[in-house]
């Protein structure tokens, strides 16, 4: 008789009657794991969902709105049918909430009940554009993660599943371990130390001294005085109104750049390639200073893409992933820089769903591991050169089927995407270059010479704005298409081996080409590439509306005292109240 | 090995190129030198392809062998996805109108007749998979394959390398494999280099066959089929 896996978990009975908190549901990861959960882990107990009411409408009626129009719960409702908005009011509880403001913006008596009942609280949320203002950065990735610890540490017996991402590890070369280094810095400057706290409190000191400066008086006199100059070269007659109007803007605009600016700053100085990552990993270490106190495992995906299989094939909603740069691949520019031979490291939403689930069980069965890298580089590796030929040749599939001009079909299809080193005479740098030189020739002519050639000048404007937009697109790129080389070790999830096969981990089944050309590439082109070119996706909805019922008064409304924290140490876990960007949480899953 | 009574499974060989499709070693080549990653590697690869084409006609007339290695060197440092979608590409543009009724009319009478159909092919295995499966019924097809590394082909083709002399050889090996009565099997063909195999079996027929196949045909007693004029 064979030995039973001691690694073998069942999933149904782990999460029986549990109580889940997730955040970030209504993003592309949080989705994906709430259709699962429902469909495949019918013992679940209850399963909140923490979302954040926007004016005039509360959480419930956008979650009804996601759940009847969002492509990813077409299986839902294929299977449920009608019976879905029942079975949501069963097992669904949709909180008003705001992840960052203390006690996620919930009414103390709904904390209460949350902290009696909950098991486990998965936490989704995040902000995952790479270059985003500081502030809303800070509250939504740190800020965020630090009032949910607080939950949970308040809680009868709820444990956490932290949702990163694999490049926390920042500027690296090699293998990455599953384990997390207190106080993580990729790197430290010599003879300096890192310490998460001390630098969350000195960004936050500094995004509030730039948002000081741009909001004093002399700065805005100083703009209105150079958007007056601006104007007067172009207009004549009433010009007031257009200049407050333009100088409100270039303020708002400005301020937004330096906020940008100062996080990248500080994420390149520590090693980061980006404010994102460098947030991700703040949090990370601030968590882990909690480790003692609260039950915690982090989950690291890499790149999120489509779905291999669930909802649908190609299903995806990512707009951080390859999507932008598989989008520049398909147009006429065709210089990328990158090293063909480095990783790249995707993994398809439902296989980092699963990995949730999994993990999440294990975190409830106390057999978790403190990591988990949801990564395929380590066990069905992919190079960078060979997913951008698959990008090339899924682009001339498509050009060469449904191409709308002859131009498109004979030669966009064969209009080859190229990696090069940074420094190719071609690259994006050089080509702005040119065009910046057209531009300042062009600023040289006599006025009455320049009014003839508006046309040229305008054209001139536009390419160069659009190299502009490249230009930044490849350089958040560059990071992980040329600059690094992570291999992550991917292991830890293997320890709990789901006995529903149909949940089970496994990215070593993947065949790369068939998932780029007749998945991955389809769904970016169904889902994502409209929304790069300013156009709505195709709609859906399901032919049963999902209407909840109005939620019960709560039973246990008489006001007590909310428990406190343990106390911790100096300095430690507790965010300023976000003042600016609080309302920035909950964009989107990790 | 065979059961030794008299049931033997025989088999009905087909030389694909001439007598299932009009197209070779070399058309295949130029379409997968033209589909190259950038302008760069496909001026080179076609450069190098059209250097080719002659001699693979004069070697081509003697024994292929070393004609369809040539051909295929300029694959060398190709991606293995490109291969497989130019491949498909290749079966869709070009082969796929120019597969032979007559010889799919002759793939059915050898079925009916109780034959094993076999396909024998200098192509590479991700054109002829398509082919395949476009024809049905197809029991087996043995084609060129290219040597893979790290994803890239090497250049180079994998032995047995279809089309040479060898073929015979390699005949003799498949009957004892498969168990087939080469006696009672029969081999269609349409190029001198491919005598040698129809020799080693108990019926050949010339399908469209070139100058020295003809003359070997009408010396030999096998019957000539020109579908294809």
């Amino acid at each position: 008789m064979s030995e039973p896996n001691s690694n073998a978990i069942s999933l149904r009975e782990s999460y029986a009657g549990k109580h889940v908190l997730i955040t970030g549901a209504s993003g592309f990861l949080g989705k994906v794991w709430l259709g699962l959960m429902l469909e495949r882990i019918e013992e679940i107990g209850r399963i909140y969902v923490l979302l954040r009411p926007r004016a005039l409408v509360p959480a419930q009626k956008r979650f009804e709105k996601m759940m009847t129009t969002s492509p990813a719960m077409r299986t839902l409702h294929e299977r449920f049918g009608s019976g879905l908005s029942q079975l949501l009011d069963d097992k669904v509880e949709v909180l008003d909430g705001e992840l960052s403001e203390p006690g996620l913006g919930l009414p103390d008596v709904t904390q209460r009940r949350l902290m009696r009942d909950l098991d486990l609280i998965v936490h989704c949320a995040g902000l995952v554009d790479f270059n985003p203002d500081l502030r809303k950065a800070i509250a939504s990735n740190v800020d965020a993660t630090m009032y949910v610890a607080d939950m949970v540490e308040r809680s009868d017996h709820a444990a956490l599943l932290h949702i990163s991402t694999c490049y926390v590890a920042g500027s690296r070369y090699g293998q990455v371990r599953e384990d997390v280094i207190p106080e993580y810095a990729p790197e430290v400057p010599e003879g300096e130390t890192f310490d998460a706290m001390a630098e969350i409190e000195e960004a936050r000191a500094a995004a509030e001294a730039i948002r000081a400066k741009h909001e004093s008086a002399e700065h805005r006199d100083a703009v209105q005085a150079e958007v007056a100059e601006i104007v007067s070269k172009r207009r004549s007659g009433e010009r007031s109104r257009l200049i407050r109007s333009m100088t409100r803007r270039r303020l708002r605009e400005d301020l937004k750049q330096a906020l940008v600016d100062e996080g990248m700053e500080r994420a390149k100085r520590w090693g980061w390639p980006n404010t994102y990552t460098y947030t991700k990993s703040i949090a990370e270490s601030l968590l882990w200073r909690r480790r003692d106190r609260i039950r915690v495992s982090i989950l690291r995906p890499s790149i999120v893409e489509s779905a291999v299989s669930y909802p649908f094939p190609g299903w995806n909603e990512s707009f951080n992933g390859s999507a932008p740069l598989a989008y520049v691949m398909g147009t006429w520019f065709r210089i990328v820089p990158a090293n063909p031979d480095a990783p790249f490291d995707v993994i398809p939403v439902d296989m980092v769903a699963k990995a949730m689930i999994i993990s999440g069980a294990a975190v409830i069965e106390e057999r978790h591991a403190p990591v988990y890298h949801i990564a395929s580089s380590d066990r069905n590796r992919i190079s960078v050169g060979r997913a951008a030929d698959l990008i090339v040749l899924a682009h001339r599939r498509h050009y060469r089927a449904r191409g709308r001009s002859r131009s498109e079909r004979v030669f966009k299809s064969r209009w080859d995407a190229v990696l090069t080193e940074p420094e190719d005479a071609m690259a994006v740098d050089r080509n702005r270059a040119v065009v910046q030189g057209v531009l300042e020739g062009l600023d040289l002519l006599p006025d009455k010479w320049l009014t003839k050639a508006r046309k040229l000048v305008d054209r001139t404007e536009r390419t160069d704005k659009r190299l502009a937009e490249l230009e930044n697109l490849v350089g958040l790129y560059k990071p992980f298409m040329y600059d690094c080389f992570y291999v992550f070790e991917s292991n830890a999830i293997d320890r709990t081996v789901p006995e529903e096969t149909s949940l089970q981990f496994a990215p070593e089944k993947l065949d790369w080409r068939r998932y780029w050309l007749d998945v991955h590439m389809p769904g970016l082109r169904r889902w994502a590439f409209p929304l790069i070119d300013g156009k709505r996706p195709e709609r859906w909805r399901a032919p049963h509306p999902v209407r909840l019922s109005a939620l019960p008064p709560p039973p246990d409304a008489t006001p007590e005292p909310l428990p406190k924290p343990a106390a911790k140490p100096q300095g430690e876990d507790k965010p300023a109240s976000a003042k600016s960007g609080s309302r920035a949480a909950q964009a989107s899953e990790g | 090995m065979s059961s030794g009574n008299g049931s033997r499974v025989t088999a009905a060989f087909f030389r694909v190129e001439g007598t299932l499709v009009r197209r070779g070693a070399i058309s295949a080549a130029a379409y997968f030198a033209a589909g190259g990653a950038g302008f760069a590697e496909r001026a080179f690869k076609l450069g190098q392809v059209a250097l080719t084409a002659p001699v693979y006609s004069l070697l081509g007339q003697n024994d292929r062998t070393l004609a369809n290695r040539l051909a295929y060197l300029p694959l060398r440092n190709m991606g293995e996805d490109r291969i497989a979608e130019l491949a498909e590409e290749y079966f869709e543009d070009i082969l796929r109108e120019r597969v032979l009724e007559g010889g799919v009319e002759l793939m059915r009478q050898a079925r009916r007749g109780g034959h094993r159909v076999v396909l024998l092919s200098d192509g590479l295995e991700q054109v002829m998979q398509p082919l395949v499966t476009h024809l049905r019924r197809v029991d087996d097809c043995v084609c060129n394959r290219l040597e893979l590394r790290d994803g890239r082909a090497t250049g180079k083709l994998l032995d047995p390398v279809i089309g040479g002399h060898d073929s015979a050889r390699w005949a003799r090996r498949y009957a004892e494999e498969h168990g087939i009565d080469l006696a009672g099997s029969v081999v269609y063909a349409a190029h001198g280099p491919d005598m040698l195999l129809m020799s080693s079996v108990g019926e050949a027929c010339a399908v469209n066959p070139d100058f020295t196949l003809r003359r070997a045909a009408r010396e030999s007693d096998w019957p000539i089929v020109d579908y294809d004029v």
